[in-house]
């Protein structure tokens, strides 16, 4: 240190006294300079933190219809167009079906058939005193306006509003809160115009009749919110959340006959008359399934059906007679179905006893808008903020009205006229062909997905996956089976990827060498080929499994809640909980439209695959709030089409999970399809609607017979429903699976199972195969005494499936034929049989 | 009449139960098992035990809604006897769940009406003659009603010198047993379950819960007199919620406390039997969760097995006779088959569970599947001893579920029985019954079904039992192979002193051997220069310091020798000196580097003190020395973890000491380090080894601390820069 000291004295020495100087100024200035730049770019930093739009989310408008302007008003009809305040019941619309009629007074629409004059209303008719039967009450003090009851159940509109753009989340009915309404004549209808003097908000609800349908809009140009005051902060002012229109129409009692048709799962029905607990919250179920960004849950739901298809049916007999089973006779059937804002509908139904009220109603509401979690802190309260941009645009709802006093009505009718709707739709939608009969006749038996390898939970030696199957065993299982006899088999390779099931999806989509060399891949992809075998491979491609990797980041690839979290995906634990272990996150679907799209459809294509299973495009629709790509739910479905298109135009076949209706138009095959419905309790039966619309347009595989806990029960129901079956096997013994993620099977070894698989495979195919691309035309139950089902395709054939344990002999109406049943089993009774 | 096709194929099912009808594709609950694995505390999948049959809903039915309704009791007759609290009734429905009939008065007690209730919170109804028992809280008595709902008899508050003057008596559930003894109980009583005579007289406590002392609780009673503890809270008991007495003379309680024993199996003299130490929590589930469970009741089925009920997440657990988990299922909620506020559990003859809720006022009654029926029957049948028969079941249950270990335990039991019964007159009937079927494995020897017993162990990642059946296997060993076994040992030994005399001899003759260099030297060299600061500690670390005989090399392969040598010991430790842990979770590579942080800090702490401490030693020789320290562990333990193959659970303390051996010759080591490399008095030497490991463990908390709040500090930043950005 000494020796240094000196030196640099000695160096001073040598440098001219007016150097020194300068150099002494500079430093000076220097330690007076820097320290302030230091201030002032710190003082920078927080200033623009503090006042830039860091998360400013900017929403394309794409998806977000918003071109339809309010119909014009019709000025032949009262004053200017615009409707008397005291009028009584008015005719406001009528054709060769329908006359519709309002009240202004009462808030009451009556549309009547004009053909059997049955009438329906838009809330139920009070049951007076005058002609009560012994014992009867009657609930005329219910509808008085006066009492929030009477409000509630006049409203011809709902809405879901909140003042401050974060409290409450209301959902009233308009005449609950102060509002001057306008009603002008439209062309077949009326519009209502609501002014909402406390929200400060008006929209208009068109109300029309065409054909032999009513039909509602709500056009988004006509939904004027308050803007934001100077003093004010953007999203605290009053702000929109949702709309229902006319949700008391159809409204029955528990007294009545008949059901609602809900497509939750293959689809439910509610009966009226079957007495319930009443202290439940009502059904509520967003179409298409719920959106993780949205609905955040403490605990995982268990059989929570998705609602697939955007309508709902009404079947009821006016004469109350009939049994509360699906064989209700009926003369009268409403169905409805979104043709607009599909995509942020939720299905409601409420039962008896919720609000205090005797009704059962199900209805479509609107949601333009969602409540988002705000936690400031850790320790602190979360509260519910409303997000700003309205994610839907116009809405259109049909509800087609059928009455006839000779014909019965079911909910095959209302099935039938979904399907009819729905291809109408894809039409005009997607521009996308669909008929009937446009499925498969040649479609493989079974669908058997062979599960390869996760990764361990931790540890490994040199590789951390274990596998289950390799692509040897793949041939050697097939080989087996087709010797067996089940040739005709679909294969689905599960976690084929890089590092397994659980891959990391944003890295570069390629086979794990665990399962063999990527020429062995090839060569299996060709094998497959080359004999002619559906060899699928399975793709997830929007659940990150991990940390971003490959260029993404969370910032740029993960979606975002409108909270500016993350969201996770969490995997459920064998005990029902939520594991917060795995960094699982759900990729924004731009990101992987702009950077994976491309790149895994080529890497596809050169490994030899010819046909696809897409995961999440048929079963998991979310919003996306990060800045750097923000999508609304319809946007995402929009992407999801266009990707389905850019792989439908490389491969073969494609393949989606549960089939939601969006994708149906895109791909041959729908696998996991539900064969039942959700444990909801309103919900009362399980029907095969969701077959119904859709056998004969698209081939469809149930779960996996060896996952679920009756596997006879569920083989009968796969035929019931025409569903191919499914089977998930391992060629290791399942117990290997322990310690990865993968630990939801409990029987999945090959060796076991073969012996049953081709018993399945050989009952598929003779109960399912032969009829799966005819129409599925009829479902009924055979007797009401007995869980025997017949279901009927297009070519006359019936098949019969018995659930019941003994000896049963049950007689069908349709064609007198005496049928028995030694215990479960099925018999088919091709046309022609008499 | 004429079919084209007529085709008939009934679905034969292989099973031997058949299905109800009512079932849905997928249960709206998680089905598992508790895992009985050494190693993991966690769950496994199983198929639905149960099925929803049907949820009974008392809205429609005669009687009309249930109000908070607490208990319920099902008979042999399969009538429902439900105790509607809120209604101050007691409501009877057929096995069909259609109403019969209801005791209930307009009447009030106080005013000498004795049939009238008030607040009744427990029902039992007595087999012999149907007498209806009722636990009538709010009229603080046990009242017997006849079969048909009249009046029989009022069992007021009971008197008794043992009762406190203030005595508080509000019975909340009330039970009987064979010998016609009444129990009851009582609303916040921490002296155990009321013993009534059964004309309602006070007998005694039974089965009083012990204090649960937390260890500060503890430590202040060791410490604090009585009069220091005065004003303190007094820790009572936990009370009793339930109680249910079993034809076989147990009495099963559940207690309120939500830490063991939250249930508890009592003989008739008041002891626990089989469930005292048993944790009931589901740590599948609290290892994610902050809430604890709350058992609210119990109750046996046909099978003796006990169902227990968790309010807090609407969980049914199933456990056998022996404490065996059998099945764990249902959730709380409100859909179909889910519980909404659990109450009270019973079950019927025919197998049928039902779970009253009270929230919703209605009765969720769950149905056995196959599966819980064949889990039933093979249980069963093994503990009746007729193992043959169970083994068929047990396999059948594993066919349809991979991971029932109770399975693959019960299995290899029987093979182990089967084993021991080798070479005697039952060998073929396994020791059963001579019901049983013939014995497939009858032609295996005593040690083939040792090692197919011990690999149904191994899958069920159970230690005690695979130790049990490796003893057997050892010892069949030793047996068989005692004579070899010796004569190798003798050869060996003859060998040894043979080669060492050839080698001493030829050292005499021609003088000690040349010395050679080549890769062989280099290798022997290095472990001789380890081998010998391992037995010569005082010289050998002195010669690091002052002679430079040690060096960067040298560290580097001791150090990377005893990391793999670590991780190696990580493997080759047996199966059950493991633990049961399975290989696949072990991670090497962190295995590896948490090895070497010991040597790390103790180097650095240990150059840091001896510089105040005007050690000697330069930080090449602290470090160099502290790599020679692991000489022992390098060379020892991966022997040792290879020992334990031959080892069971019984010869623990062996391994434990040969363990223990090494650490501490490790310790010797350090010491010697510190004071040949310092050049420190043995005396100093031992002080600034205590500062050494006292500035360990400063290290360590000053690293949670640096830890903890910087998570905190990068936390608060976090937080900091969302409201910020969220405020824009």
């Amino acid at each position: 240190m000494l020796k240094k000291k000196d030196k640099n004295q000695d160096v001073n020495k040598d440098i001219p006294a007016y150097e020194n100087t300068k150099r002494a100024k500079v430093a000076k200035v220097v330690k007076i300079v820097v320290p302030i730049v230091l201030v002032l770019v710190l003082a920078f930093i927080i200033f623009e933190v503090a006042t830039s739009d860091g998360h400013k989310v900017v929403f394309k408008k794409d998806g977000l219809e918003s071109s339809r302007q309010l119909a014009a008003t019709d000025t032949s009809k009262g004053i200017n167009g615009q409707m008397l305040q005291d009028q009584g019941m008015t005719l406001v619309a009528e054709n060769d079906f329908l006359k519709l009629s309002f009240s202004n007074k009462e808030n009451l629409f009556i549309i009547e058939d004009k053909i059997n004059g049955e009438v329906f209303r838009s809330y139920p008719e009070p049951i007076y005193e005058q002609g009560l039967e012994e014992g009867g009450a009657s609930d005329v003090a219910a509808y008085d306006l006066s009492t929030e009851t009477g409000q509630f159940i006049t409203s011809p509109v709902f809405v879901g509003y909140t003042k401050s753009g974060m409290d409450g989340g209301f959902v009233l009915g308009v005449n609950q809160m102060p509002h001057v309404k306008t009603v002008y004549f439209i062309e077949n209808g009326i519009r209502l115009h609501y002014e909402m003097k406390e929200l400060e908000l008006e929209f208009s609800v068109e109300i029309t009749i065409e054909d032999n349908e009513l039909v509602y809009r709500v056009p988004v140009n006509g939904i004027i919110e308050r803007e934001t005051y100077e003093w004010e902060e953007e999203d605290r002012r009053p702000l929109l959340m949702s709309i229902s229109v006319l949700p008391y129409l159809g409204a029955h009692r528990s007294t009545q006959k008949g059901y609602f048709v809900v497509p939750d799962g293959s689809g439910a029905l509610t009966y009226f008359d079957v007495p319930r607990i009443t202290n439940y919250n009502e059904y509520s179920k967003h179409v298409y399934g719920t959106d993780q960004t949205f609905d955040t849950s403490e605990n995982p739901s268990y059989n929570d059906q998705i609602v697939s298809i955007g309508a709902y049916g009404i079947v009821e007999n006016m004469d109350g007679d009939g049994e509360n089973n699906i064989n209700v006779s009926a003369n009268s059937m409403m169905t409805s179905f979104i043709v607009e804002g599909d995509a942020d509908a939720d299905l409601k139904i409420s039962n008896p006893g919720i609000r205090s009220l005797p009704f059962y109603a199900i209805y479509f509401q609107y949601n333009y808008r969602n409540f988002y979690k705000l936690q400031i802190s850790n320790s602190g309260t979360q509260y519910d903020m409303v997000v700003k941009d309205m994610q839907i645009g116009d809405v259109e709802q049909r509800i087609r009205i059928d009455t006839s006093e000779n014909e019965t009505y079911s909910y095959v009718n209302v099935a039938k006229i979904v399907q009819n709707k729905l291809i109408d739709q894809w039409n005009a939608r997607y521009g996308e062909s669909v008929s009937l009969g446009s499925a498969n006749a040649d479609v493989p038996v079974m669908n058997v997905k062979m599960f390869m390898g996760a990764e361990n939970i931790s540890g490994g030696v040199l590789n951390q996956l274990t596998v289950m199957t390799d692509y040897e065993d793949v041939q050697n299982i097939y080989n087996e089976l087709s010797e067996m006899g089940a040739p005709e088999i679909r294969i689905s390779l599960l976690g084929w990827q890089n590092d397994g099931y659980f891959w990391n999806s944003t890295t570069k989509l390629k086979p794990d060498s665990s399962y063999g060399s990527k020429g062995d891949f090839k060569d299996l992809l060709k094998w497959a080929k080359d004999k002619g075998i559906e060899l699928s491979l399975d793709n997830n491609l929007l659940i990150v499994y991990g940390e971003p990797k490959n260029g993404a980041t969370l910032r740029n690839s993960i979606v975002k809640s409108a909270n500016t979290f993350y969201v996770n995906y969490w995997r459920r634990s064998t005990s029902g909980m939520f594991l917060a272990d795995g960094e699982y996150y759900i990729m924004s679907p731009d990101y992987f439209e702009q950077e994976l799209l491309e790149d895994a459809i080529e890497r596809l294509t050169d490994y030899g695959a010819s046909n696809v299973d897409l995961q999440q495009l048929g079963n998991m629709v979310y919003s996306d709030y990060n800045e750097e790509h923000p999508l609304h739910r319809i946007q995402s479905i929009n992407r999801y089409v266009q990707w389905l298109r850019s792989y439908g135009e490389k491969f073969d076949k494609l393949a989606v999970y549960n089939g939601n209706a969006y994708a149906v138009p895109f791909v041959d095959t729908i696998v996991d399809m539900p064969v039942g419905t959700s444990s909801q309790i309103v919900l009362d039966d399980d029907i095969p609607f969701m077959q119904l619309v859709y056998h004969g347009i698209v081939n469809y595989y149930s779960l996996p017979v060896n996952s679920q806990p009756y596997e006879e029960f569920y083989t009968l129901k796969s035929i019931e429903y025409g569903s191919l079956m499914s089977y998930e096997i391992t060629e290791q013994e399942t117990s290997e699976l322990f310690y990865t993620y993968y630990d939801s099977l409990y029987r999945s070894e090959y060796n076991n199972l073969k012996e049953e698989i081709v018993e399945r495979y050989n009952i598929t195919n003779e109960a399912v195969k032969p009829f799966a691309s005819l129409e599925m035309t009829d479902h009924y139950r055979v007797d009401d005494d007995y869980d025997v089902f017949c279901t009927e395709y297009s070519d006359g054939t019936k098949v019969y499936v018995c659930y019941e344990t003994g000896n049963v002999s049950v007689t069908d109406s349709t064609n007198g034929r005496t049928i028995s049943f030694d215990g479960n089993g099925y018999q088919i009774l091709q046309k022609g049989g008499e | 009449m004429k079919f084209k096709k007529f085709t008939a194929l009934v679905l034969m099912f292989s099973m031997i139960f058949s299905m109800g009808t009512a079932v849905f594709a997928e249960e709206p609950y998680p089905s598992y098992i508790l895992n009985t694995s050494d190693y993991d505390t966690y769950s496994k999948p199983i198929p639905a035990p149960y099925t929803t049959l049907t949820v009974i809903d008392f809205n429609s039915k005669e009687a009309g809604k249930l109000s908070n309704p607490e208990d319920m009791f099902i008979d042999d007759e399969g009538k429902i006897y439900v105790a509607d609290t809120g209604n101050n009734r007691i409501v009877v429905y057929d096995s069909d769940y259609s109403f019969l009939f209801e005791i209930s008065s307009t009447g009030l007690y106080s005013e000498g009406d004795l049939s009238a209730l008030k607040e009744p919170k427990g029902v039992y109804v007595n087999p012999d003659d149907g007498a209806i028992i009722v636990a009538d809280s709010g009229n603080s008595r046990i009242v017997e009603f006849t079969k048909y709902g009249n009046l029989r008899y009022s069992y007021p508050k009971p008197e008794d010198e043992l009762l406190a003057a203030d005595f508080s008596y509000q019975p909340i559930k009330v039970t009987k047993d064979t010998r016609g003894f009444m129990y009851v109980a009582n609303n916040g009583d921490s002296n155990g379950i009321m013993q009534l005579s059964s004309n309602g007289e006070f007998i005694s406590y039974y089965g009083t819960n012990k204090v649960n002392l937390s260890f500060w609780e503890s430590l202040s009673r060791m410490l604090w007199s009585r009069e220091d503890r005065l004003g303190t809270v007094v820790t009572l008991p936990y009370t009793f919620t339930n109680i249910y007495s079993s034809d076989d003379g147990y009495m099963y309680a559940t207690t309120t406390t939500e830490t063991p024993p939250q249930v508890r199996k009592i003989n008739i003299g008041g002891s626990d039997v089989i469930y005292a130490a048993y944790d009931f929590r589901d740590m599948s589930i609290n290892g994610y969760s902050q809430y604890n469970q709350v058992f609210c009741d119990v109750t046996v089925d046909k099978y003796n097995n006990m169902l227990i009920v968790d309010r807090m997440f609407g969980r049914i657990y199933e456990y056998d006779e022996r404490g065996n988990n059998l099945f764990a299922f249902s959730t709380r909620g409100t859909g179909y088959g889910q519980l909404s506020y659990p109450i009270s559990i019973e079950t019927d003859n025919r197998g049928r569970v039902y779970v009253l809720n009270r929230s919703s006022g209605n009765i969720t009654v769950y149905e056995p599947t196959e599966f819980a029926n064949l889990v039933h029957e093979a249980n069963s049948l093994y503990t009746a001893g007729r193992y043959e028969e169970s083994m068929v079941l047990w396999e059948q249950v594993l066919e349809r579920s991979n991971y029932y270990t109770l399975a693959l335990i019960n299995m290899g039991d029987i093979l182990m029985r089967e084993a021991s019964l080798i070479n005697t007159e039952t060998a073929n009937t396994s020791g059963g019954s001579g019901t049983e079927a013939e014995n497939p494995r009858a032609d295996l020897t005593e040690a083939e079904l040792y090692d197919m017993a011990i690999d149904y162990f191994y899958e069920a990642e159970n230690t005690e039992h695979a130790s049990e059946a490796f003893e057997e296997i050892r010892s069949i060993f030793l047996r068989n192979h005692f004579t070899t076994i010796v004569i190798v040992v003798v050869v060996l030994l003859l060998v040894w002193v043979a080669w060492t005399s050839i080698k001493r001899a030829r050292r005499r003759k021609y003088g000690p051997p040349k010395e050679r260099h080549n890769a062989w030297t280099v290798i022997t060299g290095f472990f001789k220069r380890v081998g010998g600061v391992m037995r010569h500690p005082i010289d050998g670390f002195e010669g690091i310091r002052y002679e430079n005989q040690g060096s960067y090399l040298d560290m580097f392969f001791i150090m990377l020798l005893y990391g793999l040598m670590t991780v190696a010991g990580r493997y080759a430790v047996s199966f059950i000196y493991r633990g049961g842990t399975p290989l696949s979770v072990i991670r090497p590579v962190s295995v590896f580097f948490y090895s070497l942080i010991p040597w790390i800090v103790v180097c650095v702490v240990n150059y840091g003190v001896t510089t105040i401490m005007y050690g000697e030693g330069r930080f090449r020789d602290v470090i160099i020395g502290g790599a020679y320290c692991h000489g022992p562990l390098m060379f020892l333990i991966l022997p040792v973890s290879l020992l334990t193959h031959v080892l069971t659970n019984n010869e623990a303390s062996i391994y434990s000491i040969l363990e223990m051996l090494i650490y501490l010759w490790t310790v010797l080591l350090v010491y010697f380090c510190m004071k040949g490399v310092h050049g420190f008095h043995p005396v100093k030497a031992f002080v600034v080894f205590i500062l050494t490991a006292l500035g360990v463990a400063a290290v360590a908390l000053l690293f949670f601390i640096v830890y903890g709040l910087a998570v905190q500090m990068f936390d608060f930043i976090a937080q900091f820069v969302k409201e910020l950005i969220y405020l824009a």
